[in-house]
């Protein structure tokens, strides 16, 4: 009995101490700032393996996510003989949930395990260390550049994701089940608002990007120097980033749109 | 460096990809700004009371086949009514000047969009004309109102009113609106048949109308008004016209109050 609430005891510390370590570490991720520009091509070589590289996955994800929502909407809207407001349905959803909700769970996937491995991997082969003893900061040489690079990405990805879906709801809507061209585009255009939708969308999907890499880096960063320790750092990066993502997706619906 | 440089190459792609993707939301999803296409349509107007919830982009059909797009709306600070410009594929230029226009939804809760109904004349429309006969948007609120009125009315003052309706609508009804989009029109004329009926025979019901429907009295007030300051010419055409203006007033105080 008084073992099991000494352990809980100690989980619950553990697990404190790791979010104390997780904000010192990036408040140093974030001093690193300056340098990023500094070193202007670390940033570019993290960008290209961390949004480029993602471009693939996203934009298809996205067109069949937009085909799929204009086909499940067409269904339950031609119900109510309201079939020319499916532009907007699609739009809404994609622009301020789906696309930047989806976008971070697949770049989670995607990039955010990536950094994990990598970084998990060069400190357990002690490169870190090494970096150290030549006196380079690994936060400022590999870290900041990753962090930014992902902070980068997201936006552009969400932004991207929205697109490809809009378009394939389109595709979907008006190709295939012949809902009125000039109704989809213009109940559009009517219904969703720039500040409201569509700058939304991208401080959600930047909170996003921030939330994702920053998971990612400090469990590559953080976790144990054994093959073993990198492949379950991978595992939670994923985890807690999909499970982070989703609640504060709930959080920022809740600050944006709960008050009307 | 080689390498370096196709890496850039590939970031400076991803962000204008990125960058490509903001500008469409924000250009063709959302509102901020609306692009105009340029080709050969020819522009037509028409004045309406109400456009109801029109938009821009909306189809114009005729037929039920859609011949162009409403391509503006705007207000006209004299005559208080809308103006709507339509551009109408090059291709439809033998629209009669005599046609009407008709604001329609499609579907009950649907778009609202513009029907034309073709007249008879030789002439055809040409670019920059205006149509002259148009009817309104359905107003769900105004309709039902209206019709709570006129049964009020209908049943206090004159009991077989119901019967010689019918009649009425007929005579009302032009053929090329029935052909045309069959459903709706026919509403419509029975409203305008109704109206005319109304209007011509309003006056002598003024102090029943108070007694028996007290809801409607601003409205009973306001109808009785209009058509006792014009009751020198009972033509029908201006009576229609006052009770437009009527109805249109009679918004503006629903609004209010």
């Amino acid at each position: 009995m008084l073992d099991s609430i000494q352990t809980l005891g100690q989980n619950t510390l553990q697990r404190l101490e790791k979010l104390g370590r997780s904000c010192l570490f990036i408040l140093r991720v974030l001093t690193g700032f300056p340098d990023v520009f500094l070193r202007f091509r670390l940033l570019t070589a993290q960008i290209y393996s961390v949004g480029v590289l993602s471009i693939v996955i996203v934009s298809v994800s996205g067109f069949f996510v937009g085909m799929v929502l204009s086909l499940q909407g067409y269904n339950v809207l031609s119900d109510f003989g309201a079939e020319q407001t499916l532009g907007v349905m699609v739009a809404a959803s994609l622009v301020r949930e789906l696309g930047p909700v989806v976008t971070a769970l697949l770049f989670a996937g995607r990039a955010g395990s990536a950094l994990t491995a990598e970084i998990g991997l060069m400190k357990a082969t002690e490169q870190l260390s090494g970096m150290e003893m030549m006196a380079v900061d690994p936060l400022r040489r590999i870290i900041s550049p990753r962090f930014f690079a992902g902070v980068v990405s997201m936006p552009l990805l969400a932004a991207l994701f929205s697109m490809v879906g809009v378009i394939g709801g389109y595709f979907v809507g008006v190709g295939l089940l012949g809902v009125d061209e000039g109704a989809f585009w213009s109940q559009m255009r009517a219904k969703i608002d720039f500040h409201d939708d569509i700058v939304n969308g991208i401080i959600k999907s930047f909170v996003f990007g921030v939330i994702v890499t920053w998971i990612a880096v400090f469990e590559g960063y953080d976790a144990l120097p054994t093959s073993e320790g990198v492949g379950r750092a991978t595992t939670r990066s994923v985890v807690y980033s999909a499970l982070a993502v989703l609640a504060w997706d709930f959080v920022l619906t809740a600050m944006m749109y709960g008050d009307k | 460096m080689q390498q370096s440089k196709v890496l850039e190459t590939w970031v400076g792609l991803f962000v204008v990809l990125g960058i490509v993707s903001l500008f469409f939301l924000a250009m063709k999803v959302s509102n901020l700004a609306d692009l105009h296409v340029k080709d050969d349509s020819y522009r037509l107007f028409a004045r309406f009371q109400n456009v109801g919830s029109l938009r821009e982009r909306a189809p114009v059909s005729m037929a039920g086949v859609r011949i162009g797009r409403v391509s503006s709306i705007r207000f006209d600070n004299k005559t208080y009514d809308a103006v709507v410009e339509m551009r109408i594929e090059p291709q439809f230029n033998t629209i009669p000047t005599d046609t009407t226009a008709n604001i329609l939804t499609a579907g009950l809760l649907g778009e609202q969009y513009i029907g034309l109904s073709a007249g008879a004349e030789e002439e055809f429309f040409k670019d920059g004309d205006e149509i002259e006969l148009s009817q309104s948007a359905m107003v769900l609120e105004e309709v039902i109102s209206r019709f709570l009125f006129n049964k009020a009315e209908g049943g206090s003052e004159n009991k077989d009113s119901p019967q010689s309706n019918p009649s009425d609508e007929k005579a009302g009804q032009e053929p090329p609106v029935v052909k045309d989009v069959p459903p709706k029109p026919e509403t419509k004329t029975q409203d305008k048949a109704v109206i005319n009926k109304r209007s011509l025979t309003a006056p002598p019901s003024k102090s029943e109308m108070d007694k028996t429907e007290p809801v409607h009295k601003p409205m009973a007030a306001h109808a009785k008004h209009s058509v006792d300051a014009h009751s020198e010419h009972k033509a029908k055409g201006a009576s229609v016209k006052d009770e437009e203006v009527t109805n249109a007033d009679h918004k503006k105080k629903s609004g209010a109050r």
